[in-house]
């Protein structure tokens, strides 16, 4: 077998995590596990142009997201590195065509963020301040603008913060290996309990 | 608590940060003797002088370069490492003949 799609067999994933309710927490701060929800990753110094022939935009500099008209998430981790995550759970085909789209296109790797991350999205007035109790990057209103990613470390474990607008309503996602994915997702609980 | 800057990220916490060896230029690994490479591999000067190193940043799983003091342990500049590094490195090795195994 000289290709694996990574996309495939969508219907087969399972959560490991153990959320007792999909959403969270309080009236304040809301938390939806999104690691099933598809995606793909891809770095090398051709990726930014393919994803363009694919008519894909992709932002311009590292550290930056953009969503296009259909919900899908474009991260850009560094300059040769994107992910692109579905948003809604409707992309998946769209995911799946573009990890096979890639086959054989010079400088584009495909990265294995499907299975290696877990996913959340926390939404809510406070979440800025619920971060600042367990992430050293401000990610306050002021400082940390839409379309923005913070690489860090949140509750003791690296992950990446992506803060963007999904349907009129401003959230974070949150991916982070997810061999602590339960991890964190305690300690988010945790840390947002105060903001009720 | 020490803050590094990360070229790409910006400043972090030392926490974040993976450190990867000092900055040497690499003999030719085909022709050097197993004394020059265990030199570049293994050892370091150990002077008080700045120091050109290698540093990781964990959470977002990139390599760049440091100038810190290792006596005073002030980072004085870090950069991406292709302000150095212009062109790629292969490690592609001719093949030697298979030896037959004598018993």
């Amino acid at each position: 077998m000289d290709f694996y799609n990574l996309s495939s067999a969508v219907e087969l994933r399972r959560s490991q995590l153990a959320v007792g309710s999909p959403e969270l927490i309080n009236s304040k701060i809301s938390m939806h596990d999104h690691t099933l929800f598809s995606r793909v990753g891809f770095r090398g110094r051709g990726v930014a142009s393919f994803l363009r022939e694919q008519g894909i935009s992709v932002p311009n500099v590292p550290n930056q997201s953009v969503v296009t008209a259909a919900g899908v998430l474009v991260l850009r981790l560094s300059n040769t590195e994107f992910w692109l995550i579905d948003t809604d759970k409707s992309q998946h085909e769209f995911i799946e065509a573009l990890e096979l789209a890639s086959k054989g296109v010079t400088n584009v790797y495909r990265l294995y963020c499907q299975h290696s991350h877990g996913c959340f999205l926390v939404k809510g007035k406070n979440t800025p301040n619920m971060f600042a109790k367990v992430c050293g990057v401000d990610l306050s209103e002021k400082v940390f603008e839409c379309s923005s990613i913070a690489q860090t470390s949140v509750a003791r474990v690296n992950a990446i913060i992506a803060k963007q607008v999904i349907l009129d309503e401003e959230g974070y996602f949150v991916l982070s290996d997810i061999a602590g994915s339960q991890h964190l997702w305690n300690a988010i609980s945790d840390a947002s309990a105060e903001f009720n | 608590m020490k803050i590094m800057n990360c070229p790409l990220n910006g400043p972090r916490n030392i926490s974040e940060f993976v450190y990867g060896g000092e900055v040497k230029p690499m003999p030719d690994m085909v022709n050097c003797s197993d004394k020059e490479w265990a030199e570049y591999v293994f050892y370091y000067d150990n002077t008080i002088r700045i120091v050109q190193e290698w540093w990781f940043h964990s959470p977002s799983g990139y390599w760049f370069i440091a100038e810190r003091h290792t006596a005073s342990d002030e980072i004085l500049k870090t950069y991406d490492p292709s302000e150095i590094f212009k062109e790629r490195v292969d490690f592609e090795m001719k093949a030697k003949p298979a030896q037959e195994v004598v018993s």
